[in-house]
Parts: structure tokens; C-alpha cells; sequence
């Protein structure tokens, strides 16, 4: 598998600089990367739905918010460290997205997008109301008072970067696969793609279900530790429309976009804040000024702008027609071989 | 058959925003306001929008007051719950009718 060598020599490397952070960033550098690494975990889920499935959700926000509110409430309600009940963060958000998928897959496109926005609001708005999560004071992670903090917050880098992995890992096998080609098909032409036998709602199904229960541990991670939430953080817009930000400028239905999109958006922030230290209003600004000028230079994003000036393949996902040739199990090898060019 | 698409494009665009700017000096007549004040009005106008069916005017008045009514009505029922019936009423109402009052059928 002479094709699988970069990408497994960039899992290699990963794994050497995560295990190496502590001693080759600051505590401080420890504290943003964990950031960096949990946003590009969202920012692949995003894309998993809307770059592969076209599913543009605009209510991820919901899960990042349930899924820290999950870890809080049962590591507060049981009295134990909250590592124990991380896995009910995507458990509880896998459930939660699976219920609401089967109601808002009624809906396509704009009516479809705005009303997984309106679920998020409605799921914020009775996380607010009801009884014994905070209301408006937010809740406090309770199980760490003692705890040697440097130490929890190197644990929470790890997972992050382990959560960040296993998210490009998990997406990058998925396409390689007969469901991710499915899922391509979905996007391309979800009724083309019904005429030929795929599964279009299933495909969908499975995807959604995935991003929730992705962006539900990101959000338990990242709350944990912040050790705090309120509905307004937990709940926040801006944590879809970062998402978003990262994926249409770093360019959508590629892996390498996600990550060249958060290079960009956190490298903007360190570069305005940090060095020029200008308030963070000027960072939305330049923010707006880069997502306008990128769009007029690569409307596709700027990954799929380098990869096709440069000829340069890093994690691609493109199937080409030495694939299609090799022994093909699945339910649409045709569609391979009709499709040499980059999907 | 001679119509230029950039420059349709280009006066709705201009409309629009000049529309949103009345609409803005409306609300500031009325209400405190800051920079952000946009965006917690923006999901309600998508709703309104969505519910009566992308590109139709008359459904759009009809969700507007359908919409207001609702909040109105959850803020007395429960004066902590913004828009919480609203959302609720918007959402039942497109499982019901998935293309909104008058969208196009899908």
C-alpha cells in the first residue's frame, strides 16, 4: 500500500509533536493547542456534513453545548472525576442527533439548514429553563477542586489531539470506503444517486449521527476544561460559524482544507492579538477582510487553489481510475470509474 | 433574452440592504442597540422566511404575524423563555408543511 505512505508518515509525525508539546510549547502553547486541535476536530464534522453528505447545518453549536453540559451535570451528579463520564457527552449527542435527524431530514437544503439552527436555540433555550443545570449562573465543574491543574490540563491536550486524530483518521477510511463514495454520490446528486441504488437517507443518517456525537466530546473536552458553562458559551453561534469559517476558507470536501482553515483562523488571532496586539474586534475584521479576499482568489478554498498550482497531494481523498480497476466490492464501483477526476 | 444576471444581482443586493437599513433605523427608534444587535434578529427573519416558503412575499407577512403572536403569547405564558415558543411553532409547523406556506413543492 505504497499510496497510504504520507498519510500514515503525517500520523507518525503528529503523534511525535503531540507527544512532544509540553516540552516544545509553553504551558501557554499547551492551553491554545488544545483549542487549535478541538476546533479541527469541529471543523472535519462540519465538513463530514456539508463537504461530503451536503448536509449545511447551521445547529452543531446544540451539540457542543449538550455535550458539555453532559460531562458537568453527571461528573457533578455522581461525584466523579469527569474523565469517567466524558463517553456520555457522545453518547447523550449521538442520541439527541439521531432523534432530531429523523425529524429534520424532512427538510432540504436552506429549510433544512435554518431549522437545525432553530433546534439548536430551542435545545439552548431548555438547558436554560430547566431545573438543576444553573440557569443563568452557568455550571462549575465540581470533582477537580484539588487537583494538580498543569497535570489536567496536559491530560485534556492529549485527548484533544487523540480526538483530533481519530476524527481525520475516522473521515479519511470512511471515503475510502464503499459508504464514503455513497456519501460523495449524496452530495454530487442526492436523487442521481437514489436512480442508482445508494441509500441516500442512511448515508445522511449516519454522517449527522457521527458529527453530533464528534462535536458533543469536543464540547465535553473543551468545557471540562474550562471547568465552567453557561447556555451563552455552550450554546454559542460562533462555535458553527468558526466551523464554517475554517472549511470554506480552507476549502470544502478536502481533509486538507479543515487544517489549513484552522492554521489560518487561530495563526490570524496569535498574529493580531499577540504580536500587534490589537483588540480582538480587529481580528473580526481581518477575519471578514481574509474570508472576502480568498473567496475572489479561490472560490473553492485555498487548499484545492496550492494543490492544483503546485501539484502537490497530501491527504487526498480523490479517487482515480488505477482504483477503480482494482477488485471493487461495494455498492457502486461504476461510479469510480466514471468519475476519474477529483470528486 | 437580454437580461443582464450581475446586474439583477446587484440592484436585489442593494435593495435588500437598503431595506435592512430601514429596518435597523426602526428598531433603533425603538430599542437600545449595539454593534451585535444584528444577529439575535437574524434567526428569527430566516424563520420567517423559511416558514412561508422561500420567495413568497404574502407567505412571509403571514409567518411574521404567525411568528409574533407566538412569542408573544410563550412571553406571557413564561416571561424567561424568548423565543423558545416560537421556535417551537416554527419547527412544528415545517415538519408539517416541509416547503413552508407557499414554498415551491419539493
Amino acid at each position: 500500500m505504497r499510496k497510504q505512505a504520507v498519510p500514515i508518515a503525517t500520523l507518525g509525525i503528529f503523534v511525535a509533536l503531540a507527544a512532544a508539546a509540553p516540552w516544545l510549547v509553553g504551558d501557554g502553547g499547551i492551553g491554545l493547542l488544545f483549542e487549535v486541535l478541538l476546533m479541527l476536530a469541529m471543523a472535519q464534522l462540519w465538513n463530514l456534513l456539508a463537504g461530503y453528505t451536503g448536509l449545511v447545518s447551521m445547529g452543531l453549536q446544540c451539540f457542543v453545548g449538550l455535550g458539555g453540559y453532559t460531562t458537568i451535570f453527571a461528573a457533578n451528579t455522581l461525584s466523579v472525576s469527569p474523565y469517567w463520564v466524558l463517553p456520555l457527552s457522545p453518547i447523550v449527542c449521538g442520541l439527541v442527533g439521531a432523534v432530531s435527524a429523523l425529524f429534520l431530514f424532512r427538510l432540504r437544503d436552506a429549510y433544512f439548514s435554518i431549522s437545525t439552527w432553530v433546534f439548536a436555540e430551542v435545545v439552548a433555550m431548555l438547558v436554560f429553563i430547566a431545573p438543576g443545570l444553573g440557569h443563568v449562573t452557568g455550571m462549575t465543574l465540581e470533582t477537580t477542586r484539588g487537583i494538580d491543574y498543569e497535570a489536567f490540563l496536559l491530560a485534556n491536550f492529549w485527548i484533544a489531539a487523540a480526538l483530533a486524530a481519530a476524527v481525520v483518521i475516522g473521515i479519511y477510511t470512511l471515503l475510502h470506503s464503499p459508504l464514503g463514495l455513497g456519501m460523495l454520490s449524496v452530495r454530487d446528486d442526492d436523487i442521481a444517486a437514489a436512480s442508482i441504488g445508494v441509500n441516500v437517507w442512511r448515508n445522511r443518517f449516519i454522517a449527522y449521527v457521527a458529527a453530533a456525537a464528534g462535536c458533543g466530546l469536543a464540547g465535553g473536552i473543551s468545557f471540562m476544561a474550562a471547568l465552567f458553562i453557561t447556555v451563552t458559551t455552550g450554546f454559542d453561534l460562533n462555535w458553527v460559524v468558526a466551523m464554517i469559517f475554517i472549511v470554506i476558507i480552507g476549502g470544502i470536501g478536502t481533509l486538507e482544507g479543515p487544517i489549513l482553515g484552522t492554521a489560518i483562523y487561530y495563526g490570524m488571532r496569535e498574529l493580531l492579538t499577540n504580536v500587534f496586539a490589537l483588540s480582538g474586534s480587529w481580528y473580526l475584521v481581518a477575519l471578514g477582510a481574509v474570508a472576502v479576499t480568498a473567496m475572489l482568489i479561490a472560490p473553492r478554498g485555498l487548499w484545492p487553489f496550492v494543490r492544483d498550482r503546485f501539484g502537490i497531494e497530501w491527504l487526498s481523498i480523490s479517487r482515480k481510475l488505477a482504483d477503480a480497476a482494482a477488485p471493487a466490492k461495494g455498492p457502486a464501483p461504476d461510479a469510480a470509474a466514471a468519475r476519474p477526476e477529483r470528486i | 433574452m437580454g437580461v443582464r444576471p450581475a446586474s439583477v444581482y446587484n440592484i436585489v443586493m442593494g435593495l435588500s440592504f437598503a431595506l435592512a437599513g430601514i429596518a435597523g433605523l426602526m428598531l433603533g427608534l425603538r430599542t437600545t442597540f449595539t454593534p451585535f444587535s444584528g444577529v439575535e434578529r437574524l434567526l428569527i427573519s430566516f424563520e420567517v422566511v423559511v416558514m412561508g416558503g422561500l420567495g413568497s412575499f404574502w407567505g412571509a407577512m403571514i409567518a411574521g404575524i404567525v411568528l409574533g403572536v407566538a412569542q408573544l403569547v410563550g412571553l406571557r405564558l413564561n416571561p424567561n423563555s424568548g423565543f423558545l415558543y416560537a421556535n417551537l411553532v416554527f419547527l412544528a409547523f415545517v415538519m408539517l408543511r416541509p416547503s413552508g406556506l407557499f414554498g415551491a413543492r419539493q
